[in-house]
């Protein structure tokens, strides 16, 4: 039996009030404008007087008129009546009912009824498509899948089986199929959430060029939607565009001056730029939104950092690392806040916890090193030293921090060596970013070298800004005097953290700076945790044996990798120097 | 030594027990000695009194059955029973909540310990968190079980058989009536009787005692009978100003649930008797009920102006300090307390709390263990949960693990130990385990929403997306503002309406 | 060794990390600081506690006279 045609036959015996056909209610869902307001009256009178007809169809009308008005209990109790009426055979009755059932969230009742539908009617596309549905809610995936494929034949050339299995296939972790799927699906239709889930996926696989790509259609095709501009945004930053990112987080803000993400991710640009007050500004917005959120305590804390206002900034960091204890970021940040204080005792305790949290971190280390030192644990500032250099083999501070360490401990050719070192990395980072390196840091590197009698003919002496801008840079944002402003180039352990990718939060957030790799975590959070507990352990237990491990894995793969290769040795990291950097 | 002056002094120096034993020499002796009675009745009455200012347990049936409420939905700031605006006060991701939505107070009275669910479900889900389980009604509560308390020292019957006492001869006697009311009310609990001997005798004196007016209320009040304990008090209130009538008074308001109401009777109160600091608390416990941190600090401050010894005041401004990011000054006025000689578990918890979070690590460790083992059952798992957050802190998982495990060996329905081990399995990775710590959390502690959030979180994750909806519903029932949760709930409402 | 021995001081970044977003995390359950408890309070829990064992006394002594009473009248 077709419910269509009969309803189509039905409805004008009863009332005028035409309904719509099945087709229709798909799109039924869009907040309904106020119907006509005599409708609710309308129920009894006309159809006494008419012959009574047993059909089952003929209260759809009313049926739908409540389902889109979301009245889901007047809705539930004619769907009742109705079904009593005809024995359970009223197809769009029971159908209705089971979308009525998926909005309260009751899934596996609402999958049964539509099973029913599909008996009822197994000829609809419709039926099908909403059985795979209820499976895909019920992270059925596969079975979602085969029902789609079994709708195609029914519906040829349909958008929603198309997009529906590409968001199963990437559930199932099958990135080409669920690619093709999506592909195919946009070729039928333009729409939103599919460009969305097709980014996705690219960023999955790490690919973040082409994940850009499809963003940037999004975009095109919707501009006015801040989630996709916040999200194209942050993908700039992550490659390094910041003039673009800067753009599209800026229009996001425009059309969503409120935008959570958006305030955030600008927030964190503007600082970076020294515009701490502008960051502030932002930063009050989204705190009056989301009060309870840990990275946004963190940014407003070293907001305040930067305007040297170190009490606020303490206080600030306090509290994001009470909503948020495992995070290790807001720790060291918090380390960094209490040396710079010189609160050196309480920076020792924040350091070594971030460091229990997180054993591989160079910059953890080269901040215990210095807490160490003046706690006057000369012994074990040594080691912690070592591990940080070992550990981060790009960083000059670090090399500089060591250098100075060894010195003023009267180790003249340790200090010597590492100070050498210094420079490798040193003319290494600037060959990457002319603009590296603080005037403080460049200060003390002299002094050193004075004093060991070295340091004859650097890069720094030429003056920063002469430096040769290397190819494929594309920092043409960043402002040109820096000298006041420290800007952290994207190469320095600041800038180095991949930032974390956008879409699809992934469960388990302690792995945040994993980058691109964790991506793969969705939907099923990874045994990885296990494997850190395990580095974790391992630490405990071997403490000193890190320096023979291989530099993090965590990094952006590219110029890491070119350039881990070249540590220790001045020749080939002159070689290095040649090399162009990734883009 | 005059034996009669000898239980005096015992009934002075509050040695009740040798008191009664004397006077009841004295009886055996001559039972008509109306002095020794007198003393032996007020003596066993000392025995059990408690204040009955502070005391107050509000069975379910009281509760939910309430008939003195007009409207269903108060609106905000005008009820105790829905806290509401929170002007000032850190929210419930910051400070932990009680199961009626209200923060945790730094100080718990017997009043305070259940608060007032909102609902039948409610009240009926309390007892199985709340330590002190909740009686169905009043008159099978604490109340009673003083009554028994105080039978089972007179194991050889009552001392005063009540239902052969001629009221009207006693009633017609002020000196020998007082203390046989009050011996009625608070050692025997029988409020009936005490109700029957307070009226004839308010009646003897022609209504003119204002003592009497209070008793009869105090008896309304345990009857339920509110509006005659509010008339009763203010007649009282027109013959004579007394601090006692007005706490009274507010106590019959706040039941009423009208703490604006009671707030101007107490501060009617404040302007008879300046600086009295029980009135200036009464205000700022209501505020505090009420979720208003601003005024129920300033009227804590205002106390510690007029005392600067007042423990509750101090708690609870204490309190409020470390949950809103001053540890610093939390832990002086904890200090203050330790100075004062409250030697106790709870504080040397509380003081390490402090000493952690304002990061004076020599100190923690030491508050810690004074207080492991000075510390009961309860309060032990409670310690042990906040020795598995200072080892959050330091980053020592391991402890931390072993920490919350000794919370659940301690107390076996700690769910903050069970949401928190939760936490900590699935950093670890194991999937299965935090389900199950989450889902025995929920279970225990419906009205936290950190459980609710955090199995709707990771059902959302692995994709089943229908108890992850109806988790997330039950967090933002719970926390009606937490943006987590509502952020998910969106999510999966999208979810769900897309076609 | 240089004769005069120059202490230099190690050069702190300046900046800390930042987040460019946040991300949903699961929560904990916050540290609970604990309530002290009012006079009247410790004294009703003192006094439920020793009626409780006032009866726990009376109930054994009860068994063991029952005991004895069962053993007299038997023997």
């Amino acid at each position: 039996m077709d419910s269509k045609d009969d309803e189509i036959v039905s409805a004008p015996l009863e009332e005028n009030d035409q309904r719509p056909p099945e087709s229709e209610i798909q799109t039924a869902d869009v907040p309904q404008a106020p119907a006509p307001i005599n409708i609710p009256a309308v129920p009894k009178p006309k159809p006494k007087k008419a012959p009574e007809l047993p059909i089952f169809e003929r209260r759809n009308w009313l049926i739908h008129l409540h389902y889109v008005r979301k009245e889901f209990d007047v809705c539930k109790s004619i769907i009742k009546d109705q079904l009593a009426e005809s024995g359970g055979m009223c197809e769009y009755a029971v159908y209705t009912q089971a979308l009525v059932l998926r909005q309260e969230g009751r899934i596996q009742e609402s999958l049964e009824l539509f099973q029913t539908c599909t008996l009822l009617n197994p000829q609809s596309a419709d039926n099908l498509k909403q059985v795979a549905r209820s499976l895909f809610l019920l992270a059925r995936h596969k079975a979602a899948i085969e029902l789609y494929n079994e709708a195609t034949k029914l519906s040829e050339r349909d958008w929603e089986i198309a997009h529906n299995q590409g968001v199963c296939y990437m559930y199932l972790r099958e990135y080409k199929m669920a690619k093709d799927c999506l592909s195919q699906a946009l070729s039928f239709k333009r729409h939103e959430i599919s460009y969305v889930m097709l980014g996705k996926i690219h960023l999955m696989e790490g690919n973040i060029e082409a994940a850009i790509e499809i963003y940037k259609q999004a975009v095109e095709y919707s501009p006015e939607n801040p989630d996709m501009l916040t999200t194209l945004g942050l993908l700039y930053m992550q490659v390094g565009q910041y003039q673009r990112a800067f753009e599209n987080l800026g229009n996001a803000m425009t059309y969503d001056p409120s935008h959570v993400k958006a305030i955030m991710s600008a927030g964190s640009m503007m600082q970076t730029h020294g515009d701490f007050d502008v960051a502030l500004n932002k930063y009050r917005i989204a705190a009056v939104a989301t009060p309870e959120s840990p990275p946004l305590w963190n940014n407003i804390g070293m907001a305040f950092f930067g305007k040297k206002k170190y009490v606020a900034a303490i206080s600030c960091l306090k509290r994001a690392n009470y909503l948020a204890p495992f995070d290790w970021k807001i720790l060291y940040n918090l380390g960094l806040v209490h040396l710079t204080m010189q609160q050196y005792a309480s920076a020792f305790h924040f350091l070594s916890a971030a460091i229990n949290l997180r054993p591989k971190m160079a910059q953890l280390f080269s901040l215990l090193a210095v807490a160490l030192t003046h706690l006057e644990d000369t012994e074990n500032a040594r080691k912690a030293y070592e591990q940080a250099v070992s550990l981060e083999q790009k960083d000059p501070s670090m090399s500089l921090n060591f250098a100075i360490f060894l010195h003023n401990n009267g180790d003249k050719s340790a200090a010597l060596k590492q100070y050498k070192e210094f420079e490798t990395r040193y003319k290494i980072q600037r060959a990457s970013n002319p603009n590296a390196g603080d005037q403080e840091m460049q200060e003390a590197a002299q002094k050193l070298g004075t004093i060991l009698q070295v340091g004859e003919n650097l890069v720094w002496n030429e003056g920063g800004q002469k430096a040769v801008s290397p190819p494929g840079n594309q920092d043409s944002d960043r402002p040109t005097t820096t000298s006041s402003v420290n800007v952290p180039p994207p190469s320095t352990p600041v800038g180095r953290e991949p930032i974390a990718t956008p879409i699809i939060p992934p469960y388990d957030p302690y792995d945040d700076d994993k980058g691109p790799s964790r991506m793969g975590d969705t939907p099923l959070p990874p045994p990885r945790g296990l494997t850190t507990m395990k580095t974790e352990f391992e630490f405990r237990s071997q403490n000193s044996d890190l320096d023979g491990l291989p530099a993090p894995p965590e990094g952006p793969p590219s110029y890491d990798d070119a350039m881990s290769s070249g540590h220790g040795k001045e020749e080939e990291a002159e070689e290095d120097f040649v090399h162009p950097p990734p883009t | 030594m005059d034996p009669l002056f000898l239980a005096y002094s015992y009934y002075r120096r509050k040695k009740y027990e040798q008191c009664t034993e004397i006077c009841t020499q004295l009886l055996e002796k001559n039972p008509y000695d109306q002095a020794s009675w007198t003393l032996k009745t007020r003596a066993l009455t000392g025995q059990v009194y408690v204040d009955e200012v502070d005391v107050d347990e509000e069975g379910i049936a009281e509760m939910v059955m309430d008939d003195n409420t007009i409207a269903q939905v108060s609106r905000p700031g005008t009820s105790l029973k829905q806290p509401g605006t929170g002007r000032g006060a850190p929210s419930q991701g910051v400070r932990p909540m009680s199961q009626s939505g209200r923060p945790l107070s730094g100080f718990v009275r017997p009043s305070t310990q259940g608060g007032r669910p909102g609902t039948m479900e409610k009240a009926i889900m309390t007892p199985r968190t709340a330590h002190t389980a909740r009686p169905v009604t009043s008159a099978s509560g604490r109340y009673v079980r003083l009554g028994t308390a105080s039978m089972l020292s007179t194991p050889d019957g009552p001392f005063i058989n009540l239902a052969r006492l001629n009221f009207t001869k006693y009633a017609a006697r002020p000196n020998l009536a007082k203390a046989l009311f009050e011996y009625i009310f608070h050692h025997e609990n029988d409020v009936r009787n005490a109700l029957e001997l307070a009226a004839l005798a308010t009646e003897a004196c022609q209504f003119k005692d204002w003592w009497w007016k209070v008793q009869l209320a105090k008896c309304y009040y345990r009857l339920g009978m509110y509006r005659d304990a509010e008339k009763q008090l203010k007649s009282s209130l027109k013959q004579q100003d007394h601090v006692d009538t007005y706490l009274y008074l507010c106590k019959v308001y706040c039941r009423l649930d009208q703490p604006l109401t009671a707030i101007e009777v107490f501060k009617q109160g404040l302007e008879k008797f300046q600086g009295e600091t029980t009135l200036m608390t009464g205000i700022a416990r209501i505020y505090e009920g009420m979720n208003d941190m601003d005024n129920a600090v300033k009227f804590y401050k205002d106390v510690l102006y007029y005392d600067s010894m007042y423990v509750e005041a101090i708690a609870c401004i204490a309190t409020n300090h470390f949950y809103t990011d001053q540890p610093e000054v939390a832990l002086k006025f904890y200090r203050r307390l330790l100075q004062m000689g409250v030697y106790n578990a709870e504080l040397f918890n509380n003081l390490g709390l402090c000493c952690f979070y304002a990061q004076q690590y020599d100190m923690t460790l030491t508050c810690f263990e004074r207080a492991l083992s000075l510390a009961e059952e309860v309060t032990l798992s409670e310690v042990w949960y906040n020795i598995g957050h200072v080892a959050l802190g330091i980053g020592d998982m391991t402890l931390a693990y072993q920490a919350f495990r000794l919370t659940l060996a301690n107390n076996n329905d700690h769910a903050e130990a069970y949401n928190n081990l939760g936490v900590l399995e699935l950093r670890k990775g194991h999937v299965e385990m935090a389900r199950a710590f989450f889902q025995a959390a929920l279970g225990l502690a419906p009205h936290m929403y950190e459980p609710h959030y955090n199995w709707a979180a990771l059902a959302d994750q692995l994709g089943d997306l229908q108890s992850s909806y109806n988790a997330a519903k039950r967090a933002v029932d719970a926390f009606p503002n937490h943006v987590d949760s509502k952020e998910l709930l969106k999510q999966l409402k999208h979810h769900f309406s897309l076609l | 060794m240089p004769e005069t021995k120059q202490t230099i001081k190690e050069v702190l970044p300046k900046q800390g990390l930042l987040y460019q977003e946040d991300m949903p995390t699961v929560v904990l359950c916050k540290p609970k600081i604990l309530p002290l408890k009012s006079v009247t309070l410790e004294k009703l829990e003192r006094m439920q506690r020793e009626a409780q064992e006032t009866v726990k006394q009376q109930e054994q002594q009860q068994q063991q006279h029952g005991e004895k009473d069962f053993f007299s009248d038997y023997s």
